[in-house]
């Protein structure tokens, strides 16, 4: 696995009647990486990845797996594994009998479809009807579909959904492993905590607009500690914190103190005497850094307007 | 191609609708056609003339194309709208994103279940009404030229409504519609049609609802037999009886066999379709055999047949 291929988005528009899904959005994503796509529900990250697979016509725009559209690869089974939401299996088909269904088309044998169930952990449910089998188990199977031809991008919508703890770090084991086996890999989640311990790019969006892409190291840059003082010497607070370079912001009945931790803004208040009522961690961290990235512009009202 | 007719195929096998339906439609079909035998071989009497042997036979092997054909119908549009309900069609179209190879793939991918329902289901047929026929009737007849002819293209009839069933599905996607349309239209809408269009036979009628779609691949088979099969003796009795059993089902005398057409055709849904259906049925298969009108071949009816596997 030299050289897998890339993905690119240029400028993707997707129109249902009146809602924008996906306004111009552009972003690209490198093989040998996990980059997370993220986004609040209803975002636009499921119908951008139905569009780079070619299930969903984009209103403007173009997709790429490579060098070419997903649908103009000869057999794309074989180039993209992907999973889209974990509901989509006859319930009255067996685990084996899924994957042995799609097996002819990304030209694998049918011991391959045992094998890669194997893979995922439900070798023992191979027989069981897809109707019995648990959310987690649903999502192993999408996953095992994804896997069946061992393609070289793997494109995962939501993958931990419906995972116990084990099963999450299991499947972010499996993420590692894929970008060190020099794969391409796109992860969707509404949740940044979740994939943060295991991707190495962000790409977020909100309403359908590219909000944030960059590696997870400069988005964690971005990140600074902060605290909240209320104190009865607020003027000694502020003096103290000019001494050590850091801001001061006035804030309800106390200050805001960005640039330090809490503990770091009580220790220095204890050695210089100034006596405290109130110290709260305040940190921006990836959480909250996410929140303001993604929160909802505001409505402009463009029918008041006209 | 090849690798996209297997995927279909396995789609289709790898559930168990379409053997459950199998069995209904041969435990269906084979006792209708033993109620047919029988209608032909122990119910006739005073008054008309009881079909006979080819005749007979041709009747009761028939109600394949008569009835049957619901079932390949449903297993074919269930191929289809499964994959919307179940929104496999997602993953389908994942691995195979040309939409024509997939369809296509799709309606042959019905044909070997087609085929096996076709031969089971004219076995079930046979096995139904044989016995009868041979036993009170003229004989099986099963050496028949026509008698062999209907029962092959029997077969083939039942695979090619399965082939329609998927086109009808990737129509109506949504699985219950297409369920509740099929149904509608080959238990009510379609008998009442028949019976209301089909007693009089005059010229023109056909033209509405062509006589006998189901019935058309065999009656092709008839019509290249035609001088034999209007047999004026059949031919009499037919239209006595049909008004009789439709007499039956009013509970009065109708004063012409156009005024109970007038009525039947005016029943309120609320009323008796069932019993429209009934009598649609009754009459059916006290005629099938010397069905070929007077107009048949020779105008409309025959040229209106066209396109639908008849
Ligand atoms: N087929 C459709 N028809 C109409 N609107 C749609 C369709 N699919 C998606 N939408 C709309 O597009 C927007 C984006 O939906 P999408 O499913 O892509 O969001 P998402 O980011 O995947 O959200 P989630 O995290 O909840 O999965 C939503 O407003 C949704 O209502
Ligand atoms: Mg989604």
């Amino acid at each position: 696995m030299t050289s897998a291929p890339a993905l690119t988005v240029e400028g993707l528009t997707k129109q249902f009647g009146p809602v924008r899904a996906v306004d111009d959005l552009s972003f690209s994503v490198r093989p040998g990486a996990v980059t997370g796509f993220l986004g609040p529900n209803g975002a636009g990250k499921t119908t951008t990845l139905r569009m780079l697979l070619g299930l969903t016509s984009p209103t403007a725009g173009s997709t790429l797996v490579g060098d070419r559209p997903y649908a103009d690869h000869p057999v794309p089974g074989r180039v993209v594994g992907a999973a889209l939401e974990a509901s989509s299996f006859h319930p009255g088909r067996t685990g084996l009998a899924h994957l042995e269904v799609y097996a002819p088309q990304v030209g694998v044998p049918r011991s391959r479809c045992r094998q890669v169930l194997e893979a995922v952990g439900l070798g023992h449910a191979a027989k069981q009807r897809v109707g019995k089998y648990s959310m987690g188990m649903r999502q192993r199977l999408g996953l095992a579909t994804a896997l069946l031809a061992d393609p070289p991008v793997v494109v995962l919508d939501e993958p931990t959904n419906g995972l116990d703890p084990e099963g999450i770090v299991w499947m972010r084991r499996l993420l590692r492993q894929f970008a060190a086996e020099g794969r391409t890999v796109l992860v969707s989640s509404h949740l940044l905590r979740e994939v943060q311990a295991s991707v190495d790019d962000v790409v977020i969006i909100a309403q359908g607009r590219l909000r944030h892409a960059s590696s997870l190291t400069e988005l964690q840059a971005r990140t600074t500690p902060a605290a909240y003082v209320e104190s009865p010497r607020p003027d000694a607070v502020s003096a103290l914190a000019a001494e050590r370079g850091w801001t001061v912001t006035p804030e309800d009945a106390g200050l805001l103190v960005d640039g330090a931790e809490a503990r770091e803004v009580g220790a220095a208040a204890h050695a210089a005497g100034i006596e405290l009522h109130q110290l709260v961690r305040r940190d921006v961290d990836l959480e909250a850094l996410f929140f303001e990235l993604t929160r909802p512009h505001e409505a402009v009202a463009p029918e008041a307007a006209a | 191609m090849r690798a996209a007719l297997v995927a279909e195929y396995r789609k289709l096998v790898s559930t168990r609708i379409w053997w459950v339906l199998l069995v209904v439609m041969v435990g269906y079909l084979g006792l209708v056609a033993a109620a047919v035998a029988a209608s032909t071989t122990l119910l006739a009497t005073e008054g008309t003339t009881p079909l006979r042997g080819e005749d007979a036979a041709l009747s009761t092997y028939s109600v394949v194309n008569g009835i049957g054909y619901v079932f390949p119908l449903v297993i074919g549009s269930l191929a289809m709208t499964t994959e919307f309900r179940h929104k496999t069609i997602t993953q389908s179209l994942l691995t195979e994103p040309d939409r024509t190879r997939f369809l296509v793939a799709k309606l042959l991918s019905v044909l070997p279940v087609g085929l096996l329902a076709g031969v089971v289901v004219v076995a079930a047929t046979v096995a139904g009404g044989a016995p009868l026929l041979a036993i009170e009737g003229d004989g099986a007849m099963l050496g028949d030229g026509d008698v062999v002819l209907t029962l092959l293209l029997g077969v083939l009839v039942i695979a090619l409504w399965a082939v329609i069933g998927v086109a009808f599905g990737s129509w109506v996607s949504n699985q219950v519609a297409a369920i509740v349309v099929i149904l509608a239209f080959t238990q009510f809408v379609e008998p009442i049609a028949r019976l209301v269009l089909s007693p009089g036979r005059r010229a023109g009628q056909g033209g509405v609802l062509p006589p006998r779609r189901r019935g058309g691949l065999a009656d092709r088979g008839e019509l290249l037999h035609r001088p034999r099969l209007r047999r004026p003796a059949a031919a009499v009795g037919r239209r006595p009886r049909a008004a009789r059993v439709r007499r039956r089902v009013r509970g009065r005398r109708p004063a012409d066999d156009a005024a109970a057409r007038h009525r039947l055709s005016r029943l309120s849904p609320g009323s008796s379709p069932i019993r429209a259906c009934a009598a649609a049925r009754s009459a059916r298969s006290g005629r099938r055999p010397c069905a070929a009108p007077a107009s048949r071949g020779t105008g409309s009816a025959a040229r209106s047949a066209p396109g639908w596997g008849r």
